[in-house]
């Protein structure tokens, strides 16, 4: 497992990047880590991609660097399934854990663990953002193109973020972790529009796919942690894996997830089986050579990209769903993360119309749950 | 580079230090240098007193063949391996396209000639069309360890980078019983059976020649009535079927549930690729109002069939 404080090999600064009081903060935060100011970031990483692990590379190694373009962006799911209308903040990007499924090993040019320092652009992109968004219930979150927790005991971006978020009562803002860097959002006070989320796994997948990520045991203490703090959690089973004693395995999971936050405090659980692009097939063989996680019957979706062959993804959810009600988790706002019509049918019976109808079914607020 | 005149046995024909083309046939040439003579001489070097061909083997060889004496050569006076064969290189690049062997040929010889690895991912990679990243590095160069009656079949079939790039990650042993299999395939199914028999061994911890051994498969290889194609295509879907038993056994049950209907045969269904959702499609061409209620009449008489339903259950999930 990778310590809660980790610490790169290396810090990187693109010139542009330089004097960013986030940039300070961060060379503060990392006193005798190397660092090298450099000129061209398109050189650095042409370098990088003749190393022997790129990937292994980029995750021990930190570029400081300004986000030239959006920092947000509509979370671009999957064609032919169903999203759920949810907004991307791309901070960071990547992740000191190395999980064999993870996308980001090929669907990120750039390797290195990124973050974008310039701040005072996104609070202003998030300022125009939000005031065109009319509608109550969105969602938005840090998560998707990296950790939201990983590096913020470097950045301590969740408490700028959680004191931003706090004001816009109106957006659901989520941070999303498999780490237990809890420590910054501790230190700061709770509101019903901010979630912290983990990602869940049966412990068998979380040992042996999740490389250096801390034990389903220990994200639930500090989930634990959180919602004793009065704040409300999320969870993700994503992905769904599945493998020898899957049933046992994730009703262990479910049970001790239950057992250690209550489920009103829950303010969703998504779901989604193991599906990923076929350029990464070759890389996952590469990177995680003891890794089965493609060998049960994956088939190309609508989307190109392999998932279970759907009467698989049907056991899996149903057999997941009917264990959370049975354990007491039947009042939680499910959804299902990059799934078909069928499958929201035939499974948790709703017939969403589109991503806004999911939307809807997971912003309700706490207390008006069927 | 001067050019001179030589005998063509004081050319080294032994020394292969700075060749990169094996598989290639003569025939056109020889017809060409006999009808023009030899437009473009083979450039060769001196090491230890003999002379070595450093670009121009085919013409070189194609001469042999014609006893053509003298030989017009381009002399290179360079001693240094790597610079000698860069300049060939080079200049190859600018008049021809690489084969995949050669290219592999090309990095194992820089290699050889003690050029660093970096320099050879960031430099002469992009040369080679090939993207400039540690992991192409590594494959040319596998394919360049491939053994040569290896690489003839690979050169006579053209097997596609997509195969090649899976068939190194076999043992030699276990490639071996791969070749008569996969060559009949189009390019497409070289690469979709690679990645089965790959899957299946790896997941089962079995050999090539254990997965092909077994029951059904081995009759299908063994037997003298089907072609090498047949045989091959018999193979992928068997193989198919020990991958993907679930989804092998919802499209048996659709072609049983299709036959009981007596569909009509000019009118094609189909589920949706993979069963991904229950819909199917017909599709039926028409050449006028006659023909059009026809079909769709031989459709309602398909509907009628009492066991017409047993189509959409064949694709319930629960």
């Amino acid at each position: 497992m990778i310590e809660a404080n980790f610490k790169p090999d290396k810090i990187y600064i693109d010139s542009q990047a330089a004097g960013y009081p986030l940039t300070e903060k961060i060379q503060h935060n990392t006193k005798g880590i190397p660092f090298e100011i450099v000129g061209s970031v398109h050189e650095l990483l042409e370098d990088i991609r003749t190393v022997k692990d790129p990937v292994s590379f980029g995750k021990k190694n930190l570029l400081l660097t300004v986000q030239k373009g959006e920092f947000i962006k509509p979370c671009p799911c999957t064609p032919g399934y169903i999203g759920c209308n949810y907004f991307i903040i791309n901070l960071d990007l990547n992740c000191p854990l190395d999980c064999s499924y993870c996308i980001l090993q090929h669907y990120l040019s750039n390797p290195f663990l990124t973050i974008h320092v310039n701040r005072e652009d996104l609070w202003a992109q998030l300022d125009t953002f939000l005031a065109n968004q009319k509608r109550d219930g969105l969602r938005i979150g840090t998560g998707e193109l990296g950790d939201s927790l990983a590096l913020d005991h470097l950045t301590e971006s969740s408490k700028d973020l959680v004191s931003y978020f706090r004001k816009k009562k109106n957006v659901l803002f989520e941070l999303k972790t498999k780490t237990i860097n809890v420590e910054n959002i501790l230190a700061v006070e709770p509101a019903e529009n901010i979630i912290v989320s983990w990602s869940l796994n049966a412990e068998e997948m979380a040992e042996s796919e999740e490389r250096g990520a801390p034990s389903i045991a220990e994200r639930l203490e500090a989930a634990q942690k959180l919602a004793g703090k009065g704040f409300r959690l999320g969870f993700h089973f994503d992905p769904i894996i599945l493998h020898p004693g899957w049933e046992k395995g994730y009703k262990t999971m479910i049970k001790s997830l239950l057992s250690s936050v209550d489920p009103d405090r829950i303010a969703w659980i998504s779901l989604g089986t193991l599906r990923f692009a076929p350029h990464l097939k070759p890389i996952i063989r590469k990177r995680f050579p003891e890794s089965r996680i493609f060998y049960e019957e994956l088939i190309r979706g609508r989307d190109g990209k392999f998932r279970y062959f759907k009467p698989i993804r049907f056991r899996l959810y149903k057999n997941i769903i009917d264990c959370l009600r049975r354990e007491g988790g039947g009042r939680i706002p499910l959804y299902f993360c990059m799934e078909s019509r069928e499958i929201w049918q035939e499974v948790l019976k709703k017939k969403p119309r589109g991503k806004e109808d999911v939307e809807r079914t997971i912003s309700l607020p706490l207390g008006r749950r069927a | 580079m001067k050019i001179k005149d030589i005998g063509i046995d004081e050319l080294e024909l032994g020394d292969e230090r700075f060749r990169i083309s094996y598989f290639f046939s003569l025939d056109s040439l020889i017809r060409s240098i006999k009808e023009v003579g030899l437009v473009n001489p083979p450039v060769v070097t001196a090491r230890s007193g003999r002379l070595l061909i450093v670009a121009g083997w085919k013409r070189a060889l194609a001469c042999r063949e014609l006893s053509l004496s003298p030989l017009p050569v381009f002399l290179l006076e360079e001693a240094d391996d790597l610079k000698a064969f860069r300049m060939s290189f080079l200049e190859n690049l600018t008049v021809r396209r690489f084969s995949l062997l050669e290219k592999s040929e090309i990095i194992r010889k820089l290699v050889g000639f003690g050029e660093g690895e970096k320099k050879i991912i960031k430099t002469y990679l992009p040369l080679l069309a090939i993207p400039p990243t540690y992991d192409y590095y590594t494959l040319f160069m596998n394919i360049s360890s491939l053994k040569p009656e290896e690489k003839e079949l690979i050169h006579k079939k053209n097997v596609p980078l997509a195969a090649l790039q899976r068939l190194v990650e076999f043992t030699p042993e276990d490639r071996s019983p791969l070749y008569p299999l996969l060559l009949p395939l189009g390019q497409n199914k070289q690469k979709d059976l690679l990645e089965i028999i790959q899957e299946l061994c790896l997941s089962g911890g079995l050999s090539v020649k254990e997965i092909l051994e077994d029951g059904e498969l081995k009759t299908v290889l063994l037997s003298g009535n089907l072609s090498p194609l047949q045989k091959a295509d018999k193979v992928n879907q068997l193989l198919n079927k020990k991958r993907f038993p679930l989804l092998s056994a919802r499209q048996e049950a659709f072609v049983s549930a299709k036959k009981k209907l007596a569909w009509p045969k000019d009118i094609k269904i189909s589920p949706t690729p993979f069963y991904e959702d229950k819909k199917m499609f017909i599709e039926f061409s028409f050449q006028s109002k006659k023909d059009f209620l026809k079909k769709i009449s031989a459709l309602h008489e398909a509907a009628a069939i009492e066991d017409f339903a047993e189509l959409f259950e064949t694709n319930e999930d629960d």
